[in-house]
């Protein structure tokens, strides 16, 4: 912290490289779209270096990064057509779950396909509380704030991300394999 | 006294069938020329707030520079081209016809 707080290029070098992918990826589930996932992710990146002489020294990278890529799809989102749909629907709108690149749906596997097609149905505050917590295996806490919640209201989201879940790996019309079995 | 019988969707993570694989999909990267992009534009922030740690007064002066002077300054050039592009043509326009 110290070394990139003097702004040296190596330590950011180093911070950049052990989250840059964990933070497209998650921005891409987030967002659907790939394009927009990488804006938000040079934005943060800049965010991080514009910030980094007033950062406290105990600032963990991690929970800071993934606050700041969240609050700007936030921002972003906020007049965007997307979320004017799932406000109406209550859920994602189906071109917005298809948008996934048919290239990575493609390549991926059986399993894959499913969860991100699954994923990609959530409404957007059940998507990221999923994302952070079994995605990135984030603790508890730093999910929670990174979230704005407290710990209790964390957990009783993810109760309810996960049986939304499990409702949507049902409702795709797929032979019934080991995720529908553990969703019923 | 009740106790929730509900398994704890935070610390039974591992085992649960259904989100265990979260976190086994696989990552998602940019394409290397990309992410080469967004780290130099980084680097540049970054040098440019670091020169300003020390001072950080000089850096909100620089920031309200680039974000409102600089606009504002080309904006007025503009207007005052376009204006003195207008005049002229109007002026051109007006000329009492040659003999």
């Amino acid at each position: 912290m110290a070394r990139l707080k003097r702004g040296e290029r190596g330590a950011f070098d180093l911070v950049y490289h052990r989250y840059r992918a964990r933070l497209f990826g998650f921005l891409l589930r987030l967002t659907r779209r790939r394009d927009l996932a990488e804006e938000l992710l040079q934005e943060t990146w800049i965010r991080l270096a514009t910030h980094a002489p007033r950062l406290a020294d105990d600032t963990r990278f991690g929970p800071w990064l993934f606050t700041v890529a969240r609050n700007l799809f936030r921002s972003q989102r906020r007049f965007s057509l997307d979320a004017l749909i799932e406000a109406k629907l209550g859920r994602p709108s189906p071109e917005a779950v298809e948008r996934t690149s048919p290239f990575e749906l493609a390549s991926a596997s059986e399993l894959e396909r499913r969860l991100e097609l699954a994923l990609g149905a959530l409404p957007t505050k059940y998507r990221e509380v999923l994302l952070l917590v079994a995605g990135e295996r984030l603790e508890p806490a730093d999910a929670a704030a990174v979230l704005g919640l407290r710990p209790d209201a964390l957990r009783q989201r993810l109760a309810r991300a996960r049986g939304m879940m499990a409702k949507e790996l049902e409702r795709q019309d797929r032979p019934a394999g080991r995720l529908a079995g553990a969703a019923s | 006294m009740t106790t929730d019988p509900r398994p704890d969707p935070v610390s039974s993570l591992d085992e649960d069938p259904l989100l265990g694989p979260l976190r086994d999909l696989p990552v998602r990267d940019l394409e290397a020329d990309r992410a080469e992009a967004i780290r130099r534009r980084a680097q540049l922030a970054l040098a440019r707030s670091a020169r300003f740690a020390d001072r950080p007064w000089l850096g909100s002066l620089a920031r309200v520079y680039r974000l409102g002077l600089e606009p504002a300054f080309v904006l007025a050039v503009v207007f005052v081209y376009l204006a003195w592009a207008l005049f002229t043509v109007s002026d051109l326009l007006t000329l009492p016809p040659v003999r």
